[in-house]
């Protein structure tokens, strides 16, 4: 079966500052034909001028790492009938420095790499290898994380690499996770303290970005997860990696604060977001705590009140003025007013057992709650049930013919 | 071999934010901690919107739709930082994702 798919090829510039473009080629494609393939026919037939790399074209070097249709992949290992796009688009890898086309400069993959120590140097005279038995327990761990090739796919999907200059990366942390679980190699607490510093372990977000596109089908995030766990138990355990981690901390700090004050402009906008959120917050929490009360004292005017009969209790509705989380408010509220035969009183019918509202019982000559048999007499005082104190007394005022009650 | 003394410049691409050939591969663990971060601000601006208008209900819908799904890709987070489930870190996202739209249906329609 042959048919044919459009390649757009970037392309740098041949001449500094100009913008790099993409070309495009119609390619034959069979069932079986890789990326790879396809760009050996571009620079075949085509255009003898576009570069790529490659060496074993049968997935074993990793040279041929490319940005294929947004996902880096192995050129050599990617069918081009498998590709759901019309179009394959191939761009060189991210946050490497691009040479020409799609090959860029894998220098800072070493680098990255000889930053964690990635040799292995074992501990003693150096010149022996003690031999780890395939069924040791180590092997289980390391076995899977050995088989990085140093492609570099995942440092140019990791967004971290891209932003933090100072974080090592993905396959140089598996490879740091490799030799912290050697036991031939020396140390393992004054790798892990180093691995402490900020810009190390602790600048991955675990997006899973490496482990989806890495063609060995490692897991790098899992690995640098390992590491964490394992670099914090070594701080809680010994007493000397925490110094040196924090020496490393306080290197790193200090560094990333003169090269990077966005990290001071973030903890002012954090502090400044704290602030401004915190006056509402704590405005209404406060309110809410407080719950409602009433608002200034006020006297409420009590008109058109029929003649108060002595030992004949007579309930009266007002609006009183309330604040309520914060706001203020008018309810409705009743009282018995009260002529004895020595004075007038005025009542708050709430029960002061619960909080049930009595009624005046004409029959019993009680004010009676319906909830919990408290009874209270003429005077507010208890006779029965289990309200704890008497009725609460409202203070009141009589101006000419006026009456007033004192709410708050 | 005369470039060798030449002033090369060095051209580093990052993988472009604002295009959709920069996010035409985004993969399931990328998008578990976008919708962390983002829910994140939303949240931080919905409670404020929720401070001024308690009762409207769109912004009730908003806040506890972001904070159902802040809570569960949370707890999604902590099992990764713990080394539990790394493995299945795919199936756990989709499997939570639908767990928080559980709870927050749960809460929606149970509500007063």
């Amino acid at each position: 079966m042959v048919g044919s798919t459009t390649f757009r090829v970037f392309r740098s510039a041949a001449s500094p500052g100009v913008s790099p473009r993409y070309d495009r080629f119609r390619v034959p494609v069979r069932e079986q034909t890789t990326v790879l393939d396809a760009l050996a026919w571009i620079q075949t037939t085509q255009d003898p001028t576009l570069a790529f790399r490659h060496a074993c074209r049968v997935g074993m070097c990793g040279s041929c790492a490319m940005v294929v249709n947004g996902r880096e992949r192995w050129a050599c290992r990617t069918l081009v009938s498998t590709m759901r796009e019309r179009e394959v688009t191939v761009r060189p890898l991210y946050q490497f420095p691009l040479v020409k086309d799609l090959v860029v400069d894998m220098a800072p993959l070493r680098e990255r790499m000889g930053r964690i120590g990635s040799a292995l140097r074992p501990a003693g005279n150096g010149r022996s290898f003690a031999p780890i038995s395939s069924d040791a327990a180590e092997r289980a761990i390391i076995d899977p994380a050995i088989e990085c090739i140093g492609c570099g796919a995942c440092l140019s999907a990791c967004t971290m690499v891209g932003w933090r200059p100072e974080f090592p990366g993905p396959a140089p942390l598996l490879r740091a996770f490799t030799l912290v679980e050697d036991s031939r190699a020396p140390a393992p607490d004054r790798r892990l303290a180093s691995l402490l510093a900020d810009d190390a372990l602790w600048h991955c977000h675990t997006q899973f970005n490496c482990t989806a596109v890495c063609p060995m089908e490692l897991n790098p995030t899992e690995a640098i997860g390992r590491l964490r766990r394992k670099a914090v138990a070594s701080l809680l355990l010994a007493q000397h990696p925490l110094e040196t981690a924090e020496k490393a901390r306080m290197q790193a700090d200090s560094a990333a604060e003169t090269q990077f004050p966005r990290r001071r402009l973030i903890h002012g906008a954090v502090a400044g977001l704290a602030a401004a959120l915190s006056v509402p917050l704590a405005a209404i929490l406060g309110a809410g705590i407080l719950g409602s009360r009433p608002a200034e004292p006020q006297w409420i005017r009590m008109s058109d009140l029929p003649p108060l009969e002595a030992g004949r209790p007579q309930e009266v509705r007002y609006e009183a003025t309330i604040l309520e989380k914060g706001h203020r408010r008018s309810i409705p509220k009743r009282a018995y007013l009260v002529r004895t035969a020595d004075r007038l009183a005025a009542f708050d019918p709430q029960c002061t057992h619960l909080g049930c509202a009595t009624r005046w019982d004409e029959a019993t000559r009680l004010f009676l709650c319906p909830c919990h048999g408290g009874g209270y007499n003429i005077e507010g005082q208890v006779v029965m049930g289990p309200p704890p104190r008497p009725l609460r007394a409202l203070e009141i005022r009589a101006e000419g013919k006026d009456l007033y009650i004192r709410e708050g | 071999m005369t470039e060798r003394g030449e002033q090369r410049e060095i051209r580093m691409f990052r993988r472009p934010l604002i295009t959709l050939e920069g996010w035409r591969d985004t993969k399931a663990g990328m998008w578990a901690w976008l919708l962390v971060r983002i829910s994140a601000v939303l949240i931080v601006l919905l409670l404020a919107a929720h401070l001024v208008y308690p009762y409207a209900v769109s912004v009730q819908f908003m806040l506890l739709l972001c904070l159902t799904f802040h809570a569960v890709l949370g707890l999604r987070v902590i099992m990764m930082d713990l080394g539990v489930a790394v493995k299945f870190q795919k199936p756990l996202f989709a499997a939570l994702s639908l767990l928080g739209l559980a709870i927050f249906l749960l809460i929606w329609w149970g509500r007063l």
